[in-house]
């Protein structure tokens, strides 16, 4: 019986040692000759090993696989076409970074991949200690250490190729994130390409699209002749032109911008640099912002200031836009003959709506200053700050992306987002923890209560602060989680590290629009209709005034008496330890609808309580005229508000994404309420104890 | 007849309200940015934002 044969390809940056390694690995067995069509040299050898016999193609010294040159076009189309078994990918350790731009190349054509780190005593030298293990599961790939020109190294080598090709190594090759903007792109892309499934079978899928999108000449001939040809064309150029306009360059900048992102996070997690300087600008500002002690600091500075500028800037303008719903108030009720139709379209609509509109500013100011720090680079940083913190509470460092999405517009997506968790319980941990993070829905809530019962320069500071509680208590549960419900290891993964970068105001503009939107759309809908049905709570059944009693009474009557008034006061006695009453427990349970439905309940309710319409002032200065509330409550109610259980879409998602678990779901639910009734019952009475709202 | 009609606009959005609700558990409109699940998993399936719309 014959020996089986292996075939390898030896690729590599110029001067990496390729060719001492190839001479290493086939002796005196090689001859030389040219590729087809073109005159670049092709060396082969062979050798045998453990029974084995290996075929060697030393490929053409590049840096990249882009197709700006004979090698390039070459090696590129050797490793596509010729289904090689492994490809040994030989880097120069002592200049990781730009060796690994290669690799993260070759790892989109999704091939076995065997990286030999050479001149790995020159590293050494130079003061690098690498980490290769870690390297080699965060890259998906397999690595020897080798020092090409003293033959060290070579039978490991040979030893490690063997492996992969018996798949005792599994190698899988992670993907590069190339973020959302460009993701989303690619999405399109890979809508139209793959319907070309001749297309499909020939070129790994991925790797298309991102040459797509690079505008490779080659490869966009490949699709001219395809089958999708015009409309995959028209697609990638709009796509092109989208990715110009919102980052101000090309996307070929872009992606090589993500690809060093994806090195760089890659070697800050496993390499140790002791006599070697980073330089570069990016570099430096790393140096002070992922600083072990000034890393997290500097991020809560940075929500800090997030915070503060949302509360300078939109202070005003929220204002206006209150003074214009109780402007429409009071001219409807101006127009409207006075009955049930009025106070439908004032206390109803009017009030509840514009209780949730009054702070589409608040939310757009917040949604502005996020997608700044996530255009400037920083987010991925924070990440990186973040993950080794998070991993002490059992929290993956993707875990990160998912409550910063939430904090950043919705639960939904940021619950959607865990897919990225490979870890099953890695994930289910993720879910649990995310709904805790300050939504752009609970925004409302906050921003009403805090402007209501704090001074006004107060109010970034409580918000800073209620960031902080939800990240304590995010953390806190993980950590609970992990250790008595969720048990298992973390595993570790690549945070891209993406170059700094000056956000572009369009860009900026057009992802604050995005989001915002979103809030509306949500306005306009859901919570229109549940401002009815809440109006109509209060409102029915309609009870008859007793002789003599004043308006007021009437009024307050009516409202204890109705259909909600009787829920309110039937969940009282659960809600009243906790400083709240009927009211706020209505609050709470129509909140489970959408967050935002607790600023309209209290809207509906402030404008129908209001005897003279026209009177009526805006909704934080009905809350503070009311004698039942005072700052304790308030904070109690807010914090109630930030961990109670997440609205009813995002509990739908959760049980679908928990894998149509009712367990986990009804655990969801169980967890936050009683978590939220603990805290706010400890903040509540506590605060009482200590003579606060007494 | 004024309370026929507000009385007809509680129940149409009643009825409307858990239309959506109806959809959203389904899974045909769970995200208010993309406005369908099976768009919404895509976009998310590696990553970050489901904001965007086609653009």
């Amino acid at each position: 019986m014959g020996k089986k044969k292996v075939a390898i390809a030896l690729s590599g940056n110029p001067n990496s040692g390729k060719s001492t390694i190839f001479n290493n690995l086939t002796g005196a067995h090689q001859h030389v000759g040219n590729y087809p069509g073109v005159t670049v040299e092709k060396k082969e050898g062979k050798l045998n090993f453990q029974g084995y016999e290996i075929n060697v193609v030393d490929l053409p010294g590049t840096y990249s696989l882009s197709a700006y040159s004979d090698d390039e076009i070459v090696a590129r189309d050797f490793i596509i076409k010729e289904k090689l078994d492994v490809i040994v990918h030989i880097v120069d350790s002592s200049n990781l970074e730009r060796n690994l731009y290669l690799t993260t190349q070759l790892m989109e054509l999704e091939v076995p991949l065997v990286l030999a780190m050479n001149m790995s005593d020159m590293a050494e030298k130079k003061g690098q200690d690498m980490d290769y293990t870690k390297l080699a599961e965060l890259l998906g790939v397999a690595i020897v250490p080798t020092v090409g020109n003293k033959n060290k190294g070579t039978k490991e080598l040979l030893e490690t190729i063997v492996k992969v090709y018996k798949g005792k190594i599994k190698t899988k090759g992670v993907r590069i994130d190339y973020g959302p903007e460009l993701r989303d792109e690619m999405n399109k892309l890979d809508k139209v390409v793959k319907r070309d499934i001749s297309l499909v079978g020939r070129y790994p899928l991925r790797w298309l699209i991102v040459k797509m999108l690079e505008n490779d000449s080659l490869v966009l001939d490949i699709l001219s002749k395809s089958s999708v040809a015009q409309e995959a064309i028209a697609q990638n150029e709009k796509s092109r032109q989208h990715i110009k306009l919102h980052f101000g360059d090309i996307p070929e900048t872009i992606i090589a911008d993500r690809r060093y992102g994806f090195i760089s996070g890659a070697c800050m997690e496993t390499l140790k640099l002791s006599i070697e300087q980073r330089h570069d600008l990016s570099d430096r500002i790393d140096k002070v912002i992922l600083n072990r002690i000034l890393g997290i600091p500097i991020f809560a500075l940075v929500m800090y200031a997030i915070f503060k500028f949302t509360f300078t800037f939109s202070e005003p303008i929220v204002g206006w836009f209150e003074k214009f719903f109780e402007w429409m108030g009071g001219i409807a009720a101006i127009y409207i003959p006075e009955g049930l139709f009025q106070s439908f379209v004032v206390d109803g609509l009017i009030g509840g709506v514009g209780g949730v509109l009054g702070f589409f500013p608040l939310v757009l100011f917040m949604f502005f200053a996020i997608a700044f720090f996530e255009d400037s680079g920083y987010m991925a940083r924070a990440a990186f700050v973040m993950d080794k913190l998070m991993s002490k509470f059992g929290l993956h460092g993707k875990s990160f992306l998912p409550m910063m999405i939430s904090t950043n517009g919705c639960v939904v997506p940021g619950l959607m987002a865990t897919r990225t968790l490979e870890s099953k319980k890695d994930r289910l941990i993720t879910m649990m923890v995310t709904p805790f993070m300050i939504c752009g829905a609970k925004l409302p809530i906050f921003a009403l209560f805090i402007g209501a019962f704090f001074p006004a320069k107060q109010g970034a500071n409580i918000m800073f602060l209620m960031y902080v509680l939800s990240v304590i208590i995010a953390f806190g549960s993980a950590w609970i989680l992990k250790k008595f419900v969720l048990k298992g290891e973390t595993s570790h993964f690549v945070m891209e590290l993406p170059p700094y970068r000056i956000p572009t105001i369009k860009g900026l503009l057009l992802k604050m629009w995005e989001r915002g939107w979103m809030y509306l759309k949500k306005a306009g809908t859901i919570i229109v209709l549940i401002s009815i049905i809440i109006w109509a709570g209060f409102t029915f059944p309609q009870i008859s005034p007793g002789e003599g009693a004043s308006e007021e009474t009437t009024t307050f009557i009516q409202m204890e008496q109705s259909y909600a008034g009787r829920i309110g006061k039937f969940v009282e006695p659960v809600v009243k330890p906790i400083g709240m009453d009927w009211r706020g427990g209505v609050a709470l349970i129509t909140g489970v609808v959408a967050k935002e439905v607790v600023v309209s309940t209290f809207g509906t309710m402030y404008s129908l309580g209001e005897v003279d319409v026209e009177d009526a002032g805006s909704l934080q200065e009905a809350l503070q005229k009311d004698k039942f509330w005072n700052p304790l409550k308030a904070l109690a109610f807010l914090m109630f508000c930030l961990i109670y259980l997440p609205c009813f879409v995002a509990i739908a998602v959760f049980y679908r994404e928990s894998g149509s678990q009712l367990k986990w779901t009804l655990f969801l639910i169980f967890w936050t309420t009683v978590m939220a009734w603990g805290v706010s019952f400890i903040v509540y009475q506590g605060g009482r104890l200590l003579g606060f709202g007494v | 007849m004024e309370r026929i009609i507000v009385l007809a606009l509680v129940f149409t959005s009643f009825g409307l309200l858990m239309w959506k609700m109806i959809n959203l558990l389904k899974g045909k409109d769970s995200c208010s940015g993309c406005g369908s699940y099976k768009e919404c998993v895509k976009k998310m399936s590696i990553g970050k934002s489901c904001y965007g719309k086609d653009k």
